[in-house]
């Protein structure tokens, strides 16, 4: 079977799996919610659209470390074993991956709806700003994969996988957070193409760089 | 004593960055002790200067001070009508009523056999917008414009701190080098799987980490002397921080891992999406529009080149990264030995 195939079939297994148990995603769409909450009862509106979006960021950060610590740390040495007999490395990373970008995408834009319904919308440039959301969550779930790969061969520690994690996602963030800060200030697309070419490069290259190095990673 | 020839250099280099770095001199410059606006409607005026490094008194014979104003890129000068000299450092002009020609800002010109010519670009401005007759020109063809004693550069803002750039800087090139190094090998043990690698690049980050600290603290001096703030909000020093950050997280991933062989593929991986990020958060970032920097090259400021590196700072300055850089691998080396003995003497 080629890789592809693979990872499809691999990707229908993290479904299935996911429609069993059910908990992971409403585990970290509750998660979101309860911080959104927390977010309304506390400031009620963000006027100032710094803090409106950078408050956002941070919910959705601490999201995807929740969601995306699950993906290898929520496999039992065994099922690893088993699934490293019958798949090639890369479709299982690659599998992972998909499934926590889609993960990450209907959690970015969901928790979006509540976050704008609560607390306001003050973006200017819709279609840019969902852009940046899109660009965001994907390079966070691939670099969260990644780092919970890593993280699963060292015990698998949550504090661990956010020490190793925050300074690799930390420039895509930033450059995530100028993008949708200047799509809510309604800048247009000329001021941050820039920003919006390093966001979509560093997805690529993290991408990449997984692909390249997981085969190492798995070896046991 | 064949194959440490590079360290003889390198403490050549360090010694020489030292002597030179600390005891040149800066080139003498002037500065305004007074208001710089002109008064209202052109009225004579008098001005304070504030020489640096400079000989007033001992040269108060060749003493010659003239304003310049630029109408239509063709310059204007008016001289000093009167002057006197209080000491080698402070000296008061007075000057005829001046009228604004094209631009409203004053360029200010100190001249001695000495010092050579002193300038200070738009030292002096007018509100005044009446244009008046006239202004006595006068005649300011100077046989020496710049004396040739070696002399750092005389910087507003950054006065004798221009020498931290024979240390901040290249505690980065030393810190990039040695990271690059770690890459390289890091690279090279998920090839062949050979500990020696592993090792190499463990040795080699610790050392990096070492000289990006003593780079921050040298940056915060820096910050302290010119930005006036201890830690700026500048995305440079907030990217090397991270950096810092990541490079310590692969400590801490290092401590974690029990099982060698494993630790050392598991560290290798993180370490080489480490230095991507780095490249990211100090290569890329900050050289973006509309990023808050302070830092010369970044944030669309001019590169350090283009203006300060001028060719009394430049020979020093390369010296200065070469020696920087191998005493980076100096101390490398020496840890990976002690390391090697330890090694032994444990499994004996």
């Amino acid at each position: 079977m080629s890789v592809s195939s693979q990872t499809f079939s691999l990707l229908k297994r993290e479904f299935l799996q996911e429609q069993r148990q059910k908990y992971a995603f409403f585990g970290v769409l509750l998660f979101l919610v309860s911080t959104i909450f927390i977010a309304k009862f506390s400031f009620h509106t963000i006027k100032s659209i710094p803090v409106w979006n950078s408050l956002y960021w941070v919910i959705l950060l601490f999201a995807a470390v929740t969601g995306a610590a699950k993906s290898f740390g929520a496999e039992s040495k065994g099922r690893l074993l088993y699934l490293y007999t019958i798949a090639d490395p890369k479709a299982v990373l690659l599998s992972k991956m998909l499934y926590n970008v889609l993960l990450m995408l209907v959690l970015g834009f969901t928790g979006m709806i509540f976050y704008s319904f609560l607390i306001g919308f003050p973006v200017q440039d819709t279609p840019m700003f969902l852009v940046a959301l899109f660009l965001g969550s994907t390079g966070l779930a691939c670099a969260f994969t990644m780092i919970s790969a890593i993280a699963s061969k060292a015990g698998n520690n949550f504090t661990l996988m956010a020490i190793l994690g925050f300074p690799v996602v930390l420039p895509l963030l930033l450059a995530a957070i100028k993008v949708s800060k200047y799509a809510a200030d309604g800048l247009g697309w000329a001021v941050s193409m820039d920003y919006m070419l390093v966001l979509g490069m560093m997805n690529l290259v993290i991408i990449a760089l997984a692909y390249l190095l997981f085969p190492y990673l798995w070896r046991d | 004593m064949k194959r440490n020839w590079w360290k003889f250099l390198c403490a050549a280099f360090l010694f020489f960055t030292l002597i030179f770095g600390l005891k040149t001199p800066v080139a003498p410059g002037i500065l305004l002790n007074c208001n710089s606006i002109i008064p209202a409607y052109s009225a004579p005026f008098k001005l304070e200067i504030l020489g640096y490094n400079t000989r007033f008194l001992q040269q108060k014979n060749s003493f010659r001070a003239w304003l310049i104003n630029w109408d239509k890129n063709k310059p204007v000068h008016i001289c000093a009508n009167s002057f006197s000299v209080k000491d080698d450092t402070h000296a008061e002009l007075s000057f005829q009523p001046v009228s604004v020609l094209d631009s409203m800002f004053f360029d200010l010109a100190v001249y001695n056999d000495a010092d050579g010519k002193l300038y200070m670009d738009h030292a002096i401005y007018s509100t005044d917008t009446i244009r008046g007759g006239m202004d006595p020109m006068c005649n300011v063809t100077i046989k020496n414009e710049k004396q040739d004693h070696f002399a750092f550069p005389f910087r507003t803002v950054l006065y004798e701190s221009i020498r931290n750039l024979f240390f901040h800087v290249p505690m980065w090139f030393s810190m990039i080098a040695l990271l690059s190094w770690a890459l390289w090998n890091n690279l090279v043990f998920l090839r062949k799987f050979d500990m020696k690698n592993d090792q190499r690049a463990n040795t080699a980050i610790t050392t990096a980490v070492t000289f990006g600290v003593l780079g921050l603290i040298t940056g915060s001096i820096w910050a302290r002397i010119t930005w006036l703030e201890w830690w700026g909000d500048d995305v440079k020093l907030n990217g090397t921080a991270i950096t810092m950050l990541a490079y310590l997280a692969y400590l801490v991933l290092r401590n974690a891992i029990d099982d060698e062989q494993k630790r050392a593929r598991v560290t290798a991986i993180y370490s080489i999406f480490a230095y991507v990020m780095m490249i990211v958060l100090i290569g890329v970032l900050p050289r973006l529009q509309g990023t808050d920097s302070l830092h010369p090259g970044n944030g669309g400021n001019p590169g350090f080149n283009q203006y300060d590196l001028d060719n009394t700072l430049r020979p020093v300055f390369y010296i200065a990264v070469a020696g920087w850089i191998m005493l980076g691998f100096w101390i490398y080396s020496l840890k990976l030995r002690i390391q090697n003995i330890k090694l032994h003497h444990n499994s004996q």
